[in-house]
C-alpha cells in the first residue's frame, strides 16, 4: 500500500546540515496499524510528512497505491493527497469555522455539492460522538473532542490511509486511550491503514500491529509488536530499543554479572513468553523435571492488545547437562530464552 | 452658529466622508490583493518568490516612508492625469488612495502571517490548491485581523484627509484650519473636532463589533 525506498532528507541551514532522514526504506501493508517510535528529533515527523510529500525527500521513492508520488504533477499529487487523511498533535482546526464546517472543508475543497457533503458528514459526526457539538467552534471543545473533529475531517474524503503525527501527545492519558480506541475501531471497521508516530511506548502497545524504532534518521528496528515486546530478536538491541522495552537489567546484577563462564558461576536467563505460554508452570517444570534451581530476580506480565507477554529474569543453578535440557525444553515451547551473562554463585542470594 | 456656518460644516463633513470612503474602499481593493501577494511570496510562503517579494516590498516601503503632505504634492500630476484636475476632493482621493494601498498591504500581510502554519499544512494535506488555501483557510482565519487593519486604515485616512486642504480638497480638517486657526473661530473649531472624534469612535466601534462577530477564538 505504501512503500518508501531509500529516502534521504537533509536540512541545510547557514552553519550546518542536519540529516533528518538517512536512507530509509519502509513498507506498510494494507489494513495495518504501523507505529513509528523514536526520541524527539529522530526524524519521525519528517518521515511521515514525506509520505504525503508535505516534505519532499532529496532522493528515493514514495509509492502509494502503486503510483510514484514524486513523479506526479501538482494536480495529481493533490488528488493522491485526498486519499490520505492526516491528523496532527495540535489538531490544526479552523478556529473561525464551526465543527460541521471544519469537517466539511476537505469536501468543499473537492468542490462536492452541499447535499452530498451532508450525507457523508453526518455519519462521521456520529462515529466521532460529536452530535451535540455540530454548531460549536473549536475553542469550545476539549482536546479530545478537537482531535475527534480532526479525525472526522481526515476521514471525510474516504482516504485509504490515515497519517497521525503525535496525535495523542497533547492529550491526557485517559483521553489518549479513547482516541486510540477510536483509531482502532476505524482501522477494524473501515479497514483503514494507519501510520502513526509517537514518542510514547504505550501508544504502540495499545494499538500498533507493527513497530519501527527510529534514531538519528534511521530505522534501527522494525518488527511485529508482540514479537518486539517478547524480545524475539536475532541481533542484540541497542540502548534505545532496550529503553523502549523497559528491560533494564536489575540493578543488583549490574555490578556482579560478567560474560565469563567459570566453574563457580550461574547463568542469568531472560525468559520471554507470550499468549498461552503464560499459563505454563515454567518454574515448577524446571525445578521438578530438570532439577534446576531457579531464583527469580524480576518478573512481569504485560498485556499488549489483549495478548499476555511475560518477561522473567532468573538465576539458574544446576549441572550443565540439566541446564541445557531445561533450555531446550523451554525453546521447544516457543519460549525465548536469552543468556544475559553469569554471576558468581551465591553472589546475589539475599543475605 | 449661523445657518451659513452650519451649511459649511455639513458640506465639509460630506467631503470628508466622501474622501475617506472612496480612498478607503480603493485602498482596500488594491491593498488586500497586494498584501496577499506579499504574504504568499514572502519567506517560507506557499509561493515563495524572492524577486517578487523584494520588488513589491521595496515599493511599498518607499511609498510608506514619504510624509503624506509631500505625497499629496508629489502626486498632483498623477491626479490631473486620473481625475482631470489637480485640486478638490477627487484630486485628494488619488493621493489618499496611493497612500492607503501600501498601508493596507502591510496590515494584511501581518494579519495573514498570524494564521498558524499548521493550518496551511492541514490544507496542503487535504489536497487544496494555494488559491483554495488562501480563500478557504487563511483569509477566513485572519478575518478579524484584517478588519482591525481596515479600521485603523479608515481612521488614519480621516486624519490624512485633513491635509487634503493643501490641494483644495476641503473636508473637516480643512474647515477647522481655515476658521479655527486663521480666523480664531473657536466654536467652529471645537464643533469640527467633536465631529471628527465621533466619526473616529464610530469607525472604531463598528470595526471592533465586526471583528468580534467574525472571530471565534
Ligand atoms: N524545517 C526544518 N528545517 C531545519 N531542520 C529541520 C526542519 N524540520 C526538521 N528539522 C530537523 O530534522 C531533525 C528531525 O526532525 P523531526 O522529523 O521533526 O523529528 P521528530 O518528529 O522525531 O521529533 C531534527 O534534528 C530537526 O531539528
Ligand atoms: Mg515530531
Amino acid at each position: 500500500m505504501i512503500e518508501i525506498h531509500n529516502i534521504k532528507k537533509s536540512y541545510v541551514s547557514r552553519s550546518k546540515t542536519v540529516i533528518a532522514l538517512d536512507n530509509i526504506s519502509l513498507s506498510v501493508k494494507e489494513g495495518e496499524i504501523f507505529g513509528i517510535i523514536g526520541r524527539s528529533g529522530s526524524g519521525k515527523s519528517t518521515l511521515i510528512r514525506c509520505i504525503n510529500l508535505l516534505e519532499k525527500p532529496d532522493q528515493g521513492q514514495v509509492i502509494f497505491n502503486h503510483s510514484n508520488l514524486m513523479s506526479l504533477s501538482d494536480a495529481h499529487l493533490r488528488q493522491a493527497r485526498q486519499q490520505m487523511g492526516m491528523i496532527f498533535q495540535h489538531f490544526n482546526l479552523l478556529a473561525n469555522k464551526n465543527i460541521y464546517d471544519n469537517i466539511a472543508l476537505p469536501l468543499r475543497i473537492k468542490k462536492m455539492p452541499e447535499k452530498e457533503i451532508e450525507k457523508i458528514i453526518m455519519p462521521l459526526i456520529q462515529l466521532t460522538d460529536l452530535e451535540q457539538r455540530v454548531e460549536n467552534y473549536p475553542a469550545q471543545l476539549s482536546g479530545g473532542q478537537k482531535q475527534r473533529v480532526a479525525i472526522a475531517r481526515a476521514l471525510a474524503t474516504k482516504p485509504s490511509v490515515l497519517l497521525c503525527d503525535e496525535a495523542t501527545s497533547a492529550l491526557d492519558p485517559e483521553t489518549t486511550l479513547s482516541i486510540l480506541q477510536l483509531l482502532q475501531k476505524i482501522n477494524r471497521d473501515m479497514n483503514l491503514t494507519i501510520i502513526l508516530i509517537t514518542h510514547e511506548m504505550d501508544v504502540i502497545k495499545q494499538i500498533c500491529h507493527r513497530i519501527a524504532v527510529m534514531e538519528h534518521g534511521k530505522i534501527i528496528k522494525e518488527q511485529d509488536t508482540i514479537e518486539f515486546f517478547s524480545h524475539v530478536s536475532s541481533e542484540a538491541d541497542n540502548e534505545v530499543v532496550e529503553s523502549y522495552l523497559q528491560q533494564e537489567i536489575p540493578e543488583l546484577l549490574g555490578s556482579v554479572m560478567t560474560q565469563q563462564v567459570a566453574t563457580d558461576t550461574d547463568p542469568i536467563w531472560r525468559i520471554c513468553f507470550q499468549g498461552d505460554a503464560v499459563s505454563l508452570p515454567l518454574v515448577t517444570t524446571l525445578v521438578n523435571n530438570f532439577q534446576i534451581e531457579v531464583n527469580i530476580l524480576q518478573a512481569q506480565i504485560d498485556y499488549i492488545q489483549g495478548i499476555a507477554v511475560g518477561i522473567m529474569i532468573v538465576e539458574v543453578a544446576g549441572h550443565d547437562a540439566q541446564l541445557k535440557e531445561g533450555l531446550d525444553y523451554l525453546r521447544q515451547q516457543q519460549i525465548t530464552v536469552e543468556v544475559l551473562g553469569y554471576v558468581p554463585r551465591n553472589a546475589i542470594r539475599p543475605a | 452658529m449661523s445657518q451659513e456656518m452650519l451649511y459649511a460644516l455639513l458640506n465639509a463633513w460630506v467631503e470628508t466622508i466622501y474622501m475617506v470612503v472612496v480612498s478607503g474602499g480603493l485602498g482596500l481593493l488594491f491593498g488586500l490583493p497586494l498584501g496577499a501577494i506579499l504574504y504568499l511570496t514572502g519567506k517560507s510562503g506557499i509561493l515563495e518568490n524572492v524577486v517578487i517579494y523584494r520588488g513589491l516590498g521595496t515599493t511599498v516601503n518607499a511609498v510608506r516612508s514619504i510624509p503624506f503632505i509631500i505625497l499629496i504634492i508629489a502626486l498632483i500630476p498623477l491626479a490631473r492625469l486620473i481625475v482631470g484636475t489637480s485640486i478638490g476632493s477627487s484630486a485628494a482621493i488619488v493621493s489618499l488612495t496611493i497612500g492607503a494601498i501600501p498601508f493596507v498591504a502591510r496590515m494584511v500581510e501581518n494579519s495573514l502571517q498570524e494564521v498558524p502554519k499548521g493550518l496551511i499544512e492541514a490544507g496542503l494535506a487535504m489536497g487544496a490548491t494555494p488559491l483554495q488555501i488562501m480563500l478557504q483557510i487563511i483569509i477566513p482565519e485572519a478575518i478579524s485581523g484584517i478588519i482591525n487593519g481596515a479600521t485603523i486604515t479608515l481612521i488614519t485616512l480621516v486624519g490624512y484627509s485633513a491635509m487634503a486642504g493643501a490641494v483644495g480638497g476641503g473636508g473637516l480638517g480643512d474647515l477647522a484650519m481655515r476658521y479655527g486657526y486663521q480666523r480664531f473661530d473657536v466654536t467652529i473649531m471645537l464643533v469640527t473636532i467633536a465631529v471628527l472624534i465621533i466619526m473616529v469612535q464610530l469607525i472604531q466601534w463598528a470595526g471592533d463589533f465586526l471583528a468580534a462577530r467574525l472571530s471565534h477564538t
